[in-house]
């Protein structure tokens, strides 16, 4: 198309308002010049997260065995002897845990949970080791086999930020690396993290444009280019109008 | 390059409106204050209180039976607005016992007034509570929930389960805006919450190619020396007075 767009903003704003569909033009090219890469991160970032299946990002094909009841037994320790043994209880469940013959009583203390056998009274949190890497292959319904097992004591790793420590980490060696973090007192699945799902929280980060925890969708970086970005959109609808009545001129 | 410029030309004309409603309801999520959204703040964090010694505990072994045959998921000894209770998960359905005689309590009106007014932190008052099956505002609560709506400013709802108490839900006018926008961006206008649907799959397709149609035109639509603002100033000057 002929005649380069004024630069000089009086001429550029004069130009614009006697020939609307040149402003129009002007506009979206220079705004798209200088958000394209952002609008395009979005786009393809948006493109991914609508089309990626969001229950196989959050790993539901991944685990299994995620409520065991507890076993049947024809004695278990009451519920007052229970109370008797351990101080500061905010709360007292009674569960089953996948690889245990016998019913766990799971107690939430001031000082953290304790896990006792039933039967016996006996404590058995903080889980032996060997005991962990049962229950993460139990919760493990993939095909790979655990290759590490770790337990995080100071620093979580920014995919599962927010979460008290200590957790154990399972890494496995399939295809997707799938890690699965199991509470060490407790035995329960916290999460599970994979391949999928870390490419899921790049792209995350990339559409609410926070670089450092990924979380905050109010921040100034993202409130600024999004003004601009209704401007750009705003435009580009505006050209279209133009650009469709031209061609029926 | 024609190709791009059709395909830019009739997808700016199919996608455009979703695009710039992308774009808004993005700018009202980075807008709207999320503590504000998540209503929070409206909820009271007190101490979880400690189990006594005084406390009377009636057994699960002399109320157990009543569960026979009924696959049990597991018990928890929790509080429940100052009284202790037993939550009995079995996989189909959550039934409560008090603590003191294992006798079979439920959910009604008045308990759940006393957990809203323990829980809420806001300067209103309880003006309702009532019963509701389905509701967009605690979709992600299985089964029926009790909605106490307080008559604050941000008009705060506090949902909870009819089950088993629980607090599930805490909305305000800010996440009833938010939430429409919301719908509106995942383009899901029944749930609101898939964005795995149909629909905004095709869409983000057709935005994805916009997209890149637009990036490939971008670069030829410029000439070279165009960057150079400097440049044009000057020439643009230089010509405004000879």
């Amino acid at each position: 198309m002929p005649g380069a767009p004024c630069f000089a903003p009086s001429a550029f704003i004069f130009d614009g308002l006697m020939r609307p569909a040149r402003l129009s033009r002007t506009l979206h090219r220079w705004l798209a010049l200088v958000l394209g890469v952002q609008a395009l991160l979005w786009v393809v970032s948006g493109f991914y997260m609508v089309v990626v299946d969001l229950d196989f990002i959050h790993g539901d094909p991944l685990v299994r065995n995620l409520t065991t009841p507890p076993p049947r037994v024809s004695e278990w320790l009451p519920f007052s002897e229970v109370r008797a043994r351990h101080g500061g209880i905010e709360q007292i469940r009674i569960k089953g845990l996948p690889g245990s013959a016998v019913p766990l009583y799971e107690l939430a203390t001031r000082n953290g949970i304790v896990l006792v056998d039933a039967v016996t009274g006996e404590q058995i949190s903080p889980l032996a080791e060997r005991r962990v890497a049962t229950l993460a292959q139990q919760y493990y319904a993939g095909r790979g086999k655990l290759e590490r097992l770790t337990l995080l004591v100071t620093e979580a790793p920014l995919e599962i930020q927010g979460r008290p420590l200590p957790l154990w980490r399972a890494d496995f060696d399939d295809w997707l690396a799938t890690t699965l973090y199991i509470h060490p007192d407790s035995g329960e699945l916290v999460t599970r993290r994979h391949r999928f799902w870390r490419w899921f929280d790049v792209f995350w980060m990339l559409h609410i444009m926070d670089y450092d925890e990924r979380t905050d969708v109010n921040n100034n970086l993202l409130r600024i280019i999004t003004t601009v970005s209704l401007i750009l959109a705003a435009s580009g609808l505006w050209l279209v109008y133009f650009s469709f009545r031209r061609v029926r001129a | 390059m024609r190709t791009m410029r059709i395909l830019h030309k009739w997808l700016g004309l199919i996608v455009g409106v979703q695009l710039l409603v992308w774009t808004l309801s993005g700018l009202v999520f980075a807008l709207l204050d999320h503590h504000q959204v998540t209503a929070q703040h409206s909820i009271r964090k007190s101490p979880k209180p400690v189990l006594g010694a005084e406390t009377r505990l009636r057994e699960p072994d002399d109320w157990l039976g009543a569960y026979e045959g009924a696959a049990l998921r597991d018990i928890s000894l929790v509080p429940l607005a100052g009284d202790w209770i037993y939550r009995v998960r079995l996989t189909d359905r959550t039934e409560l016992r008090r603590a003191e005689d294992g006798s079979p309590m439920k959910v009604d009106a008045t308990l759940a007034s006393r957990l809203a007014e323990d829980l809420y932190a806001g300067a209103g008052r309880l003006r309702r509570i009532d019963l509701q099956t389905e509701t967009l505002e605690a979709r992600d609560a299985e089964g029926p929930v009790w909605r106490a709506t307080f008559d604050d400013a941000d008009a705060t709802s506090l949902y909870f389960s009819a089950a088993d108490g629980r607090l599930v839900a805490a909305r305000n006018d800010t996440w009833r805006l938010f939430d429409i926008f919301w719908m509106l961006h995942t383009m899901d206008y029944q749930g609101r919450d898939n964005f795995n649907n149909p629909l905004v799959i095709l869409v983000a397709t057709g935005a994805l190619w916009l997209g890149i149609s637009g990036g490939l035109l971008l670069f030829r639509s410029f000439r070279p020396g165009e960057l150079n603002l400097v440049a044009r100033w000057r020439k643009q000057r230089s010509g405004a007075s000879p």
